[in-house]
């Protein structure tokens, strides 16, 4: 293998470690915030009820 | 344009399709059969809600009552608004967004594969559920797509529509997840922001918008349901509740729900057009702002669909005045559509026939949507068959257009083989003369006072009922030969499409060979600014 393609293969993980690291994050964010709606939604049930 | 950016050879895993039936429909995680799987129910659905239409308009061709019950006619008027919105339109602008964004932003797939796949198969579930509801004791629900109570409390199915809303509802806001994930982090090196395809930053605004009112949906619908089976009165006079604070629930969800519909449509016609204008497309920044804009306006102005039922004054002219300033960013997307067009080299296959369609009657629509924005105006319209014409004109000849611009545009892409450019145009001609035909003499029965969703009318309507009745069945034929030129490109076409398909077509999706590779841009492409999507780097 040479160092370029040694090089590469470091910079693919690189690449493709920070997209996953990305979308984790971006569905946690999401995840709570359609979360919080979700629970806004029912506790007005409960409260007005 | 599409080099690789980080690999000088190309030798890792390149899978084919899983072989199985079973492996590769219902288990599957890749983009591309999603989409298809999304695209073909929307398709399905589109011809059974069309269906429902056929029975409306057979039983409004001639006043008094021909073919079917009062009862079932407003089921049929129910069940054809609940199927078109959530079966036909929504699902096919997800298939379209699955397809197309991570194609064009050169990601390998999106972001969430395996909750692509439940996002899918919730839905066939969801709208059996709600369909079988037709076969029940007591029928489904018939109060209108609004589901407005006391009314809709008076139907044994509410439980299972609640329940299958819910359904649609989850998915949704699953689909919506994966695509801002996708477009947030899975972009090829270089893709910035702005230079993302407008599809793409429509698609984004979109998924946004989902995100923010399917909740409040769920809410909306779980009170009417413990209204009915809970002994709660949010919507009960009687126990202290009041029905007028469900309309404003529901349309705090309703109308941004209007511009989940058409945000997407905006996209496509972005991309046809100035590909077929060959001319990158006028003000790339302004489409993108615009967008946000109406997405952020669709926020404020939902009690417009309640003039009439008491608002106080100031609340009436906060409501007419927001309606009204959607127009200026809507005005902004019309101009530079036509400015792209502007000395261009136009040539009119059938996808820019359908775009030019929508542009002009699309723009119909925001004009009678401008007129019921008026307060006093809107007194006279309301509930009446004006607005019938004015929402079909923004939902067929708008986003059903547009999906259609959007299946000829890119099908030589998805099928590798070219769709029969002759019946396309048949199927546009006729779509677009007998459209007219069905929704623009509604115009007129409306402004006369003929109200909606009634079996039943005064004679003195008959004529312009006849001739939208006739309009009707032929639109609803047409759509026979749209059936027939997808399932001849799909199995039958011998004519092979190339790469870029269009000689005016701009961006990453067209690098791919067609159609493209099971798995794509398993190395991320190296973008070049003057090879994006319609330039549009410096304007």
């Amino acid at each position: 293998m040479t160092s370029s393609r040694i090089t590469s293969g470091i910079a693919d993980k690189r690449f493709e470690h920070g997209r996953r690291r990305g979308v984790r994050r971006t569905v946690t964010a999401l995840a709570i915030v359609v979360g919080a709606f979700y629970l806004l939604s029912f506790a007005q049930i409960l409260l007005m009820r | 344009m599409a080099h690789e950016a980080t690999h000088d050879h190309h030798d890792d895993h390149h899978h084919g399709a899983p072989q199985g039936f079973f492996q590769r429909w219902v288990m599957s995680t890749n983009h591309k059969d999603i989409g298809t799987l999304y695209l073909i129910f929307s398709l399905t659905m589109f011809f059974i809600g069309g269906s429902f239409a056929m029975v409306i308009r057979a039983e409004l061709f001639r006043p008094g009552l021909q073919l079917v019950q009062p009862y079932f006619f407003n089921e049929m008027t129910t069940m054809h608004a609940l199927v078109m919105i959530f079966g036909a339109i929504m699902p096919a602008f997800v298939g379209l967004g699955n397809w197309m964004i991570p194609l064009m932003i050169g990601a390998p797939d999106m972001a969430l594969p395996r909750m692509n796949n439940l996002s899918f198969w919730i839905l066939p579930f969801a709208f059996t559920l709600m369909l079988s509801t037709l076969f029940m004791p007591g029928g489904s629900m018939a109060g209108g797509w609004t589901m407005l109570p006391p009314l809709s409390l008076q139907s044994g199915a509410l439980s299972y529509t609640v329940f299958a809303i819910h359904l649609m509802g989850i998915s949704s806001i699953m689909g919506a997840i994966n695509i801002i994930a996708t477009i947030i982090n899975m972009r090829a090196p270089g893709m910035d922001l702005l230079k993302m395809p407008v599809f793409v930053w429509s698609w984004l605004i979109t998924a946004f918008l989902l995100i923010a009112v399917m909740p409040v949906l769920a809410g909306a619908v779980t009170m009417l349901l413990t209204d009915k089976y809970f002994g709660t009165s949010f919507f009960n006079p009687h126990g202290g509740g009041d029905p007028i604070l469900y309309q404003h629930v529901f349309w705090f969800f309703g109308h941004p729900e209007v511009y989940i519909m058409i945000l997407p449509a905006f996209g496509i016609i972005s991309e046809v057009i100035p590909t077929f204008a060959r001319k990158p497309i006028f003000g790339y920044r302004a489409m993108v702002y615009a967008i946000a804009s109406i997405a952020f306006l669709s926020f404020i102005v939902w009690a417009h669909h309640m003039f009439t039922v008491g608002l106080p004054m100031g609340a009436e002219l906060f409501f007419m005045y927001a309606t009204m300033l959607i127009a200026v960013p809507t005005g902004v997307k019309v101009f530079n559509w036509v400015a792209t067009m502007w000395g261009g080299s136009m040539t009119f296959e059938t996808p820019m026939l359908f775009a030019i369609a929508f542009v002009i009657l699309f723009t119909i629509g925001g004009f009678s949507g401008l007129m019921l924005a008026l307060v006093p105006a809107d007194f006279q319209y309301h509930d009446t068959y004006f607005v019938v014409a004015h929402f079909h004109y923004v939902l067929v000849t708008g986003a059903a257009f547009a999906i259609m611009a959007a299946t000829y545009y890119w099908l030589p892409k998805w099928t590798g083989r070219m769709y029969n450019e002759f019946w396309g145009k048949v199927h546009f001609w006729n779509s677009v003369v007998w459209v007219n035909v069905l929704f623009f003499p509604q115009h007129f029965l409306g402004l006369a006072g003929m109200p909606r969703r009634i079996p039943d009318y005064n004679v003195a309507f008959a004529n312009f009922n006849m001739i939208s009745s006739i309009g009707g069945f032929l639109f609803g034929a047409s759509q026979l030969i749209f059936l027939g030129v997808i399932v001849h490109c799909a199995f039958f076409s011998k004519k092979k499409a190339t790469d870029r398909v269009w000689e005016g077509a701009r961006g990453l999706e067209w690098t791919l060979p067609s159609p493209p590779p099971h798995h794509s841009f398993t190395v991320p492409p190296v973008v070049h600014d003057e090879e994006l999507a319609h330039g549009h780097v410096n304007d």
